[in-house]
């Protein structure tokens, strides 16, 4: 044996060990979700939607958010219309929920959290005096009638952060979906439900999530890195405020469609990943040491997961070129018989929540789901891999929207149900077509 | 008295200049002396083209054992079928010989050649009838010899009668051996000018001997009489009594008489499936390490000796010899090897042999690797390869070949069947092994059970003596105790002009990933970046990667368990919820 077979031996094994914290951690994520007592509605809530140029699908979750099963005085619905060239606004305003228009200073980038911050310090000091939560979405979404309750059930429980299930709008399109899907679904309860039963904090996932007020005044949302969730999410830890789950409200989101734009998207979050990695890691180090934090050290090893990924792929293809070869100077660690284990455990790790949570209980589209999510996961290898020297690239890159379904159909396909009271929608957007065709009359005229 | 005398006596200079002289000649006679030690002449002057008749025209087992002897001469050695000679093959060619192994007709274009061929030219066997050059001898039919004999009247006799080609000779023809039989002597091998002829086809056992020796005339060889002798001990592997092996090292050390050790990295037990390596016997390594230092060199006998469920040391490792075929599968895989009838169609059956000959690459490939490694890792260093049993296909020497230099022990030189074990009766270096130095083992071993064994090896040695540089080398195991080998080396050290090997200063070539190994007049050296205990490193590491795959399958086994209750649950809340909707 020699240096690099020994030393390929022992990183093997700490990858797999690393591993098994994950399969550890993933064994909570069976049965069901603790339900929280029901309380009745106090905490009052600022949803704020960031919106560029989505005209298509903003008034969907406007309307959505307006019939929450919720008092309506006890929450208010604020868009932010960031730099947008088309009628976002004037539909929203339409509609009946608040609009506030935000157009980058030239030496500002642009992006979603931008214009949250540039809100935020429109709000000012009434952020606190007037709510107590403040839940932020993207302008694709959807959200369940229950979410404000889930919400007012968490902060009254005294909970700072909450992050809510995050569900897919469009699953059945084409593979690339039904991979995001299945990977959203797979960590709603393998990674956030069981890290919670567990009492270790969950991570934002950039929409659906709930931020005490006053919380949020006194981190700010600071916008640095191309993942201020993430970002947030560490501030948050390493200030002893985890985050926590509620499994029982939904929002939906609509997933890219191309696997370029996926790619683009992913991109992005490997590159904002890979930033907050080197800015905070150390901190997250230095706070599990001094002060026994265990969920720092959890929040370090979600941090490094990505080198992990890169290494194990690198690893895996030394192993494959050692073996067509017969280099025979390092082995695989895990045995055949191994692999077919793991393999059948990943496809129940897959099957559980789509059944459990979703419904879905056939065992064609189960499979369809893991093969898709296992292309999908191999294609994140060479973009950490790229993202890694490509992190200090903040360009934000939208992802396109054009999914416009109302919560009703929504409802209607995922059993669901959400819907206090129907506004017709159409009849709206009727009326801003009648609208949009008479200035244009008038500026012809 | 000379001038050249007289200055001699007057200067008084009388001892320096003989023993000058004598230190000339010594270089001459001894060529052992010399900074590298060869015992394979290796006359680069010479360059030979082997034409042969066989059955299918392609090189067979006969062939190579014709090459066995013509490679103690040169390296330089061309094989060809007659009927695919031509003019530009002889090119260079200072010694020609037609090999008849079947009786057929040659191709005129040979025969022309040949008739034109200025060099030495040598028939054996089969159609000589066909060649002008040869019509001094007149080979029509066969007659049963029981004995052969060279031209100084020394004579061996064979186990059994064997037929040889009734050659009359007409003079000035010289005949060199000779085939006796109750009725007098007939040519065996016979020389005119340039021109030799051996009246026999087969070249197995006391033929080959008596040609080898004939072969030092035609090659015009002044070698002399000096026989390279070596002694192995086998099968030596961590089970081993270390005890046993000290006893023979401090025995052969006494002696100063160097020897060979057939080292066995892995023990096997067939019953338990157990494997105990070198570094699980520290007392067997001591025992071999001063073996090493005093006189031993370490020969890899195979990686485990054995296949399927064989014993260490009693199983073959390189061949199946159940199906007498190749290693085509894992050991324990299909106890039976497919043959050509097996398979539907040709097309199937070639895929799978290029199939087998993958798997088999990689099964030697991957055991020669492990062996010189964990050899190396416990500070024991192979210098040659020995196949066990002797078995191995043709591949598989090839294979060796691109890890050691030199090959010890006898060959299999067919590939269809175990049983063809042939012998070189000097050190060689045959060109189907692909330039490996071949020590072969001539005189055999000292059964357990036999207590004539010593008695037997010493009649096969005086065998040797008939070749003058044939080689007299046999095997013990160190299992026996000492008393039968203190008997076995005092009998060879009794042949006269005996001269041991030295493994370790003959040029030897090692080459494994992380290791090289060389050995010559410079000594003996190891490059290796093989971690210092690096034996005790793979077992932590196997420790480590056993308690890893515990935690990680303990925790996919709970998980599995986790998933099946978790599911069940679900359905069982699904039909409750069902009944709850219909009341």
């Amino acid at each position: 044996m020699n240096y690099v077979s020994f030393s390929l031996i022992i990183f093997q094994c700490l990858l797999i060990l690393f591993w098994g914290y994950w399969l550890f951690i993933s064994l909570f994520g069976f049965w069901e979700p603790r339900k929280l007592k029901e309380k009745s509605p106090k905490k009052r809530f600022l949803l704020l939607i960031p919106a560029h140029n989505e005209e298509t699908v903003i008034g969907s979750l406007v309307e959505n958010l307006l019939n929450l099963d919720y008092p309506d005085k006890l929450y208010d619905i604020l868009v932010i219309a960031d730099n947008c060239t088309d009628t976002t606004p004037d539909l929203v305003h339409m509609l009946g929920a608040s609009v506030i228009k935000h157009s980058s200073p030239p030496d500002e980038p642009k992006g979603k959290p931008y214009a949250i911050r540039y809100a935020l310090e429109q709000i000012g000091s009434d952020l606190t005096k007037k709510y107590d939560g403040v839940a932020v979405f993207d302008a694709d979404n959807l959200v369940s009638a229950n979410y404000l309750k889930e919400m007012n059930k968490h902060f009254l429980k005294g909970d700072k952060v909450v992050q809510c299930f995050l569900d897919s709008k469009n699953p059945e399109d084409n593979w690339v979906t039904l991979a995001y899907s299945t990977s959203f679904y797979f960590a709603n309860r393998f990674f956030q439900l069981a890290k919670t039963r567990l009492g270790l904090s969950n991570f934002i996932g950039g929409t659906g999530f709930c931020v005490d007020s006053k919380l949020l005044e006194e981190i700010g949302w600071t916008a640095k890195s191309l993942t201020e969730d993430l970002e947030f999410t560490i501030q948050c830890i390493l200030r002893g405020i985890p985050v926590n789950w509620c499994h029982t409200a939904r929002v939906f989101d609509e997933k890219p469609e191309s696997f370029k734009a996926s790619c683009v998207q992913r991109m992005r979050w490997a590159r904002g990943h890979w930033d907050v990695t080197f800015r905070y890691s150390h901190k997250l180090l230095m706070r599990a040491f001094f002060k026994c934090d265990i969920k720092a050290i959890d929040a370090f090893l979600y941090l490094i997961n990505p080198g992990k990924m890169v290494l194990a792929a690198l690893t895996s293809l030394l192993l494959f070129f050692d073996f067509t070869h017969n280099e025979l100077w390092v082995g695989s660690v895990i045995p055949w018989y191994a692999w077919v284990l793991f393999i059948i455990y990943y496809f129940m790790f897959i099957a559980y929540p789509m059944v459990v949570d979703i419904g879905i209980k056939s065992f064609g589209k189960i499979l369809k789901a893991c093969l898709s999510m296992s292309m999908m996961f191999y294609s994140n290898v060479p973009l950490y891999f790229w993202a890694f020297f490509t992190k200090k690239n903040k360009t934000w890159k939208r992802t396109d929207h054009t999914k416009n379904i109302s919560i009703s159909e929504m409802n209607e396909k995922t059993g669901m149900e959400g819907v206090k009271k129907t506004i017709a929608f159409e009849e709206i957007n009727m009326t801003m077509n009648q609208v949009a065709l008479s200035e244009e009359k008038n500026q012809t005229i | 008295m000379s001038l050249l005398g007289r200055l001699f006596i007057r200067k008084n200079i009388v001892p320096p200049v003989v023993i000058a002289i004598v230190l000339l000649f010594s270089c001459i006679l001894f060529p052992f002396t010399g900074k590298a030690v060869s015992f394979a002449p290796e006359n680069k002057k010479a360059h030979i083209l082997v034409a042969y008749s066989t059955k299918d025209g392609k090189v067979n087992e006969k062939v190579r054992m014709l090459d066995m002897l013509l490679s103690h001469f040169s390296t330089h050695i061309v094989f060809k079928s007659a009927n695919d000679v031509k003019q530009n093959d002889l090119s260079g060619i200072t010694h020609l010989f037609y090999y008849g192994a079947v009786q057929t007709k040659l191709p005129q274009s040979f025969r022309t050649l040949g008739n034109n061929f200025k060099g030495s030219y040598t028939v054996i066997g089969a159609n000589v009838g066909q060649l002008k050059d040869f019509d001094f001898v007149d080979a029509t039919s066969q007659i049963p010899v029981n004995a052969l004999m060279l031209s100084n009247g020394r004579q061996r006799s064979l186990p059994e009668t064997e037929l040889i080609y009734n050659t009359h000779v007409d003079p000035p023809a010289k005949i060199l051996i000779k085939g006796v039989n109750t009725n007098g002597d007939h040519p065996l091998l016979v020389a005119k000018g340039s021109r030799y002829y051996f009246a026999r086809s087969d070249l197995d056992d006391l033929f080959s001997l008596f040609l080898a020796e004939g072969l030092h005339h035609i090659f015009n060889e002044k070698t002399l009489a000096v026989h390279p002798a070596y002694l192995r001990l086998e099968d030596v592997h961590p089970m081993a009594d270390p005890k046993k092996l000290m006893a023979v090292a401090k025995f052969l050390e006494k002696k100063h008489i160097p020897y060979m050790v057939a080292v066995i990295p892995v023990f096997k037990d067939p019953k338990t499936h157990k494997e105990y390596h070198y570094s699980d016997a520290p007392k067997v390594v001591k025992a071999l390490k001063y073996m090493q230092e005093n006189g031993g060199s370490i020969v890899m006998h195979g990686y485990t000796h054995q296949y399927r469920d064989s014993e260490t040391g009693e199983g073959f490792e390189f061949w199946d010899v159940k199906n007498n075929a190749p290693i085509s599968g894992d050991a324990g895989a299909n106890e039976k090897t497919p043959n050509q009838q097996t398979f539907n169609n040709a097309k199937s059956y070639k895929l799978f042999l290029q199939k087998q000959k993958r798997f088999e690459g990689h099964y030697i490939n991957q055991k020669l690797t492990k062996g010189i490694q964990e050899l190396t890792a416990q500070g024991l260093y192979p210098l040659a390869f020995e196949a066990p049993h002797y078995t191995m296909s043709l591949e598989g020497y090839n294979i060796v070949s691109h890890y050691f230099s030199t090959y010890v022990g006898q060959i299999q030189t067919s590939n269809k069947d175990w049983h063809v074990m042939r012998t070189a009766p000097f050190v060689t270096r045959p060109s189907f092994l692909n330039g490996m130095l071949l020590l072969p083992e001539t005189i055999g071993y000292v059964p357990e059970k036999e207590k004539n064994g010593v008695e037997m090896m010493m009649k096969n040695a005086s065998g040797q003596l008939i070749v003058k540089d044939g080689i007299v080398a046999g095997f013990y195991h160190p299992y026996l105790g000492i008393d039968r080998l203190k008997k076995l080396v005092n009998q060879m050290a009794k042949i006269p002009d005996i001269k041991w090997i030295d493994l370790k200063k003959l040029d030897n070539k090692v080459l494994a990933a992380n290791v090289t190994i060389t050995s010559g007049s410079n000594g003996l050296h190891v490059q290796s970046t093989l971690l210092p205990h690096g034996d005790q490193l793979k077992s932590l590491g196997d420790k480590l990667q056993k308690a890893t795959l515990l935690v990680v399958l303990t925790l996919v086994g709970l998980g599995i368990v986790l998933f099946i209750f978790g599911m069940v649950r679900n359905k069982v809340l699904d039909r409750e919820k069902e009944l709850h909707g219909r009341v």
